[in-house]
Order: C-alpha cells, then structure tokens, then sequence
C-alpha cells in the first residue's frame, strides 16, 4: 500500500496492491474473505470497493476507485482546508493508523483467495454442457 | 464503509456495510423480521418506506458507526 498527498488538489491517494476486479470476485464468490470477524460472527473489519465511495475507518476500508494500469484499488480522500499542525502527512498517517495493520494483512491474502475463486470458477465453467 | 450495531429483542450483532446499503439489505443479510417491529435508526424512527433508501440518505456518514434497533411490537391489552 502506497499514500500520496496531492496539495493543490487538497487530495490525498491511498493505493493498494490488490486489484479491484479480485476484491469484486471475492465479493461474489467468496465474501469472507473479505473480512474478520470475532467468535461471535460480528464483524471487526471489512475490505470493500464500491465506485465512487472511498472511505477508510478503524473497522473498515472502501476502495472507490481503481489506477488506470493494472486496476489497483484506490482510495481518493479530501484533505482538510487548513495544513494541520503535524502536516499532512502526519494527519493521513493518523486517518490510516487504525486500519493499517488489518489493511496489509488483507493485501496478504486477498490475491491468493481471488486466485482460487477464478480457478473454480473456471473449472465450473469448463464443466457446462452447453446444447 | 459504515459499522451498524443492531440490536432485536433477542440478538445483537456488529456488522460491516456500504454506505450504499440500505436496511432492508441489512435485515435480510441478518435473517431479522421487521414486521411488527419498530426500527429505530440513530435514535430516529425509521418508516417502513425508508427501508429501501441508502444509509446515505438516512442521515449516515460514510466512516461511522450507526446503531438500529429492532424492537418487536407486542399486544398491551391483558385479558
């Protein structure tokens, strides 16, 4: 996962290293893989993308976007009017905090799930009789 | 994405959704009746038109907690 500033567009970027056509297979075919949950089933973070609403918080990240070479996900996010005292970096560096640990950890598991997802779905696929 | 606590008379349960979600969505994904219930979202009552709206349009934020609660109407009268 890489972050970027963008000052004069008071924007900020979050890139991920998972490409959100797995994320969306994911969320078809296999939706626990997308979060964690305690013993009890309730959900402690989820990994979502859903175009248009970027969001991250301390229980969950929306991508809302994806890079225009190699489909990255991506979160667009608005800086605030005002450089906060600790910088930009520093104030991005706290918004993404709660989430980080859980982000990369999903980034861990994420390809290879979506990689097993696609070939079963290709092998159903291939098992199809069409007449 | 948006966390929603939701209590019924018998369950709570934490969960993840978008802020695109509705709550309808929600009390399927969870296996809840509404009917005869009242629903609660934040505090505010929620009509059971407002099911099909979007978080979004009910007054949540993207990156915050909502809390719904689902509580079963029963009769007063006793016999």
């Amino acid at each position: 996962m890489t972050a970027k500033v963008l000052r004069d567009l008071k924007k900020y970027l979050i890139v991920s290293s998972v490409k959100t056509a797995d994320i969306e297979a994911l969320a078809k075919y296999r939706p626990s893989a997308l979060k964690e949950q305690d013993e009890e089933g309730n959900d402690k973070f989820g990994v979502a993308y859903n175009p248009g609403h970027s969001s991250i918080a301390p229980f969950g990240v929306t991508f809302g976007a994806s890079t225009a070479e190699g489909g990255y996900a991506l979160i667009v996010g608005d800086l605030p009017d005002e450089e906060p005292k600790g910088g930009y970096a520093g104030w991005l560096a706290d918004k993404v905090g709660g989430a980080l640990e859980h982000i990369n950890a999903f980034e861990g598991s994420i390809p290879a799930a979506a990689a097993e997802v696609a070939e079963a779905r290709n092998g159903l696929i291939a098992s199809i009789v069409i007449e | 994405m948006i966390q929603i606590n939701v209590s019924t008379n018998t369950t709570r349960r934490t969960v993840n959704a978008e802020i695109t979600a509705t709550p309808k969505q929600v009390f399927d994904d969870l296996g809840i009746n509404t009917s005869s219930s009242m629903v609660n979202l934040n505090g505010n009552f929620l009509y059971a038109a407002e099911f099909n709206k979007p978080m979004s349009e009910l007054g949540v934020e993207d990156g915050t907690t909502a809390n719904i609660n689902v509580v079963v109407k029963a009769d007063g009268a006793a016999e």
